[in-house]
């Protein structure tokens, strides 16, 4: 594979330094997590473990240098009605998500999320 | 030099079809006795690195770094990548990556409280899931 080093990428107005980009860049993602904690599509997660109800952990395969990183978090599309997504128990390793269920619905709402941060 | 192990999944995930493992791991953790049974699930990019071969670093290298404090260097992005591992071979790698080594390595008790199963054994109706067991 070939590397480009540059300090700086522009489009001939204007000029931002790559660590812009590589700081700026999503270090893991998850799509559409259902109950079962099988994702539609991930990147950097090696697994997700289904600890009960509406409950994941999503532990990644490149860990995040500290548990300070940032997820971007929400309820996926299939969701049919308002959900809560709660981030938390979050270390270098991995995150936990849990998807509330209101009451009069049984189902639980797939989750999105987006890890920001720096990585190991 | 070795790539930095997020570069090589960024390269692979652009190379390798994700694989769907046919196995998932059954475990309860001995230190939360009341929490219901989990199930870990490998991720399919991830499992498709496995079985590549020359992506994911060496398992010694994950578990040195759970003794390394949080902003200091980390071993296992840095490692050289190993060779392809068969299925069973990268199910017992995410054992010992993802599940804590209370689990797999230090209980003494007499329960069953870890199973590699294939994935059909894993109930569908989810009605009672806060009430999942291990079978003993």
């Amino acid at each position: 594979m070939s590397t480009i080093q540059a300090s700086n990428v522009s489009d001939g107005t204007t000029t931002v330094g790559t660590s812009y980009v590589v700081n700026g860049s999503a270090k893991a993602w998850a799509g559409n997590v259902n109950d079962s904690a099988v994702a539609s599509s991930s990147f950097n997660i090696s697994s997700i473990t289904d600890t009960g109800s509406g409950d994941n952990r999503l532990s990644f395969t490149n860990s995040m240098s500290a548990d300070n990183y940032s997820v971007v978090h929400g309820a996926g599309p299939n969701a049919t009605a308002p959900r809560n997504i709660s981030l938390y128990d979050s270390v270098a390793a991995s995150y936990r998500l849990f998807a509330s269920v209101f009451a009069g619905s049984s189902s639980v709402a797939p989750s999105n999320s987006a890890v920001f941060g720096d990585l190991a | 030099m070795t790539q930095h192990l997020w570069d090589r999944l960024a390269e692979a995930k652009s190379r390798l079809e994700p694989v769907q493992s046919k196995y998932r791991v059954l475990f309860e953790d001995p230190r939360e006795p009341d929490e219901p049974a989990k199930v870990l699930v490998p991720d399919p990019n991830w499992m498709a690195c496995a079985l590549a071969g020359g992506v994911l670093p060496p398992i010694e290298t994950y578990q040195r770094d759970r003794l390394v404090p949080d902003g200091q260097p980390k071993e296992h992005p840095y490692a050289e990548p190993i060779g392809a591992m068969t299925e069973e071979e990268a199910i017992e790698y995410l054992v010992m990556k993802d599940i804590d080594p209370a689990v797999w390595r230090d209980y003494e008790g007499n329960r069953t409280i870890l199973k590699i199963i294939p994935v059909e054994l894993i109930p569908s109706d989810r009605t009672h899931r806060n009430a999942w067991r291990v079978a003993q």
